[in-house]
């Protein structure tokens, strides 16, 4: 699952966006009247910005990220542990901490309406029903004295009250069914479990509502690798019959080429790099996207080491001026110590925020053909 | 979940044992002769003698060992108070209610004030809710419960005339300064207790997860976080029982109420030895079996222990 994405590029046109042929009409989501094409816009996030206070520490968690995300579209978020990846997608659904925590700017737009002002009635009926969260341990995701259907149909029930307690019930259990867990197990506690099961369960809360989005992040970072791949097929399969969104937050490179429309390269609370799957496997621009494929292990090459990015991640509350990277970066000239790094379009969804794009493409080809 | 039941009794029975060794042993050691104590100063050395050979004390320190410990757990007989000559099975049975009622009121009405008042300072952390409960259980736990007693006497019974100073002739009106005088201290202890154990819960995922459902906020504190959080105030509130029924004493004393502790207090003034003794094992067996059931309802609760017993229960099963 994680090795062999290096070398092999993932097929073209099976997943491309965008252009006429490639868009699939799914429809349909099971209510009639409702029918969606993948395509129409979904989630727009613009300039968002969020930092964490402590005492007299600011953390600028995100910032000025934007994206846009289309129905039935995935979107990978990558970057390593503390770049405000899971910030983003808790600010999306406005999870974040009640303490400290402050989406200080920018607009989330879902559908049309701006979550980030929306009343936190209105918000509570979204999540769970139109936006779900998967999130990265089952084992600690699942309240562990109550029973798993109880679980499942609770939240059935809170978003359908016309359900009695019993098709709420029936309608979890069917649920539970699809993602594998049989009907003899589901009067039981989330400790009878096991990790795999415990996220199948939180998959099937996920989608028990039929969202249009969901986020998750790091859904098979605990778990081991014959469990993360029957989890995310699972999580696939339900998600293109329902033509849910998805942004999948992840450190694992193998999974976005598996599963991703888009891909943002996280670094540093800002996206240092974006565009359609293609265009960042074919063609990574930024430096330390390039790091990163970088140290994905090849299959073919025998080497004792992995190489890793050089050097580690600032502190955010002590963020460098001008380019977040310029510290780790090996093609870091005076430039790139202040002032506002410019972002630049590489053709087509592609953009890289870099100052010296054109130097840091020449080394890469380079190296790719030696 | 039995099987766990029956083996919890069973390691009982050794703390109970060890515990009558050392509280024999120590009074065995106090100096004084107990003899000299309930004869008086003015009574020659032959009556001394003969009150020394009536109670047994004459003889060696291992064999009035044994014979206490064949009296307690062959004959099961606590023994006979040197000083009233009653029998203490029958005074502990007669004072047991009292202390009990007072224990019982005063636990759950701290429950009831102590939980609610954590859960609001948690939900509320560092508001003014918060801040005021903080405040408040440091102040309180502070001031010991006779102190607390002594003030409510002054301003409740002499100043107000509300309730009786002494005594539990009155019914309920009786039990009121005991237990408010416990409840002080012990409301505010526990509504820090919950309000720590709380924060804890609500800091853990699967509270996130519930509001990431669409849970509403108050939903996911009463509905998902407090059932968890309860877990462990229901072990504080079990050692607060059972210290309780020990520990009233003091009260008991101020108050002029015939339960255990005023039994305890006095045995121990005049050194009626059989009857410390016979107080003590018997709290302590009392103290195991509350234990027990703390732990027993600590299953009831959390599925996460109850697999633990039962997982125990297997493992014998299947080496066996």
């Amino acid at each position: 699952m994680n090795f062999e994405h290096r070398k092999e590029r993932p097929e073209d046109g099976k997943h491309r966006h965008g252009d006429g042929d490639g868009r699939r009409h799914h429809g349909h989501r099971g209510d009639p009247g409702k029918q969606f094409h993948r395509g129409d816009k979904l989630l727009k996030v613009e300039d968002l910005s969020v930092e964490y206070t402590s005492g007299k520490k600011v953390v600028h968690a995100a910032n000025h990220v934007s994206f846009e995300l289309n129905r039935g579209e995935s979107l990978g978020i990558v970057g390593e542990s503390g770049c405000g990846k899971s910030t983003v997608a808790k600010a999306i659904l406005r999870i974040l901490p009640d303490r400290g925590a402050r989406i200080s700017g920018g607009k989330i737009m879902f559908k049309g309406e701006d979550l980030v002002t929306m009343p936190e009635k209105t918000m509570e009926k979204i999540r769970g029903a139109e936006i779900s969260m998967v999130f990265q341990d089952p084992m600690t995701a699942l309240n562990p004295v109550r029973r798993i259907i109880d679980q499942v149909s609770g939240v059935i029930r809170l978003h359908n009250p016309e359900l009695t307690k019993k098709e709420a019930e029936q309608r979890g259990i069917d649920i539970l069914g699809t993602v594998g867990i049989t009907p003899d197990r589901v009067r039981d506690y989330p400790l009878q479990f096991s990790g795999g099961m415990q996220q199948r369960v939180v998959v099937a809360i996920a989608l028990c509502c039929n969202p249009e989005l969901l986020l998750a992040d790091e859904p098979t970072t605990a778990l081991d690798v014959t469990i993360q791949a029957q989890v995310l097929e699972m999580m696939k399969g339900l998600m293109t019959q329902r033509n849910t969104a998805l942004i999948l937050i992840t450190h694992n490179l193998g999974i976005v080429a598996d599963t991703c429309d888009n891909v943002a390269v996280f670094y540093g609370g800002e996206i240092v790099e974006y565009g359609s799957k293609e265009e960042i496997f074919k063609n990574p621009s930024h430096p330390y996207t390039i790091g990163l494929f970088g140290a994905v292990p090849d299959i073919h090459s025998k080497v004792d080491r992995l190489t890793p990015v050089a050097g580690i991640m600032p502190e955010p509350s002590d963020l460098p001026a001008g380019c977040k990277f310029h510290t780790r970066c090996p093609y870091a000239t005076e430039c790139c110590m202040n002032g506002d790094v410019p972002v630049v379009s590489l053709g087509g969804t592609h953009i890289c925020q870099c100052h010296n794009i054109q130097t840091v493409q020449e080394a890469n080809k380079k190296e790719a053909t030696a | 979940m039995v099987r766990y039941v029956i083996r919890r009794l069973l390691i009982t029975i050794p703390i109970i044992v060890a515990v009558a060794i050392i509280v024999f042993t120590l009074m065995y050691f106090v100096p004084g002769d107990p003899a000299v104590l309930i004869l008086g100063e003015a009574a020659s050395e032959e009556e001394l003698a003969a009150m020394r050979e009536y109670l047994g004390i004459n003889r060696p320190y291992i064999v009035q060992l044994l014979d206490y410990l064949k009296q307690l757990f062959i004959d099961f007989d606590l023994g006979t108070s040197w000083i009233y000559k009653t029998n203490i099975s029958t005074e502990l049975y007669n004072r047991m209610p009292t202390t009990f009622a007072i224990c019982v009121y005063s636990i759950l009405v701290s429950a009831c004030l102590g939980i609610p008042l954590g859960v609001m300072a948690a939900v509320n952390q560092d508001r003014w809710p918060d801040k005021l409960v903080l405040w408040m259980s440091s102040i309180f736990t502070c001031i010991p419960n006779y102190c607390w007693a002594l003030l409510f006497i002054v301003v409740f019974a002499l100043n107000l005339g509300w309730f009786p100073i002494y005594g539990v002739s009155q019914g309920w009106k009786s039990y009121v300064l005991p237990c408010l005088s416990i409840l002080m201290g012990s409301f505010t202890g526990l509504a820090r207790q919950t309000r720590s154990s709380m924060l804890e819960v609500i800091r853990s995922d699967y509270v996130t997860s519930a509001r990431a459902q669409g849970y509403s906020r108050n939903t996911v504190y009463y509905l998902h976080a407090l059932p968890n959080a309860l877990i462990p105030i229901i072990t504080i509130l079990g050692t607060q029982f059972a210290a309780g029924l020990g520990g009233t004493l003091i009260l008991e004393t101020i108050f002029s109420i015939p339960g255990v502790g005023l039994y305890v207090t006095g045995a121990i003034t005049k050194r009626d030895y059989p009857a410390v003794m016979g107080c003590v094992v018997f709290l302590a067996i009392l103290f195991c079996l509350i234990m027990l059931g703390v732990d027993v309802l600590y299953a009831v609760v959390d599925p996460r222990v109850r697999a633990q017993y039962e997982a125990k229960g297997a493992k014998r099963r299947h080496k066996a």
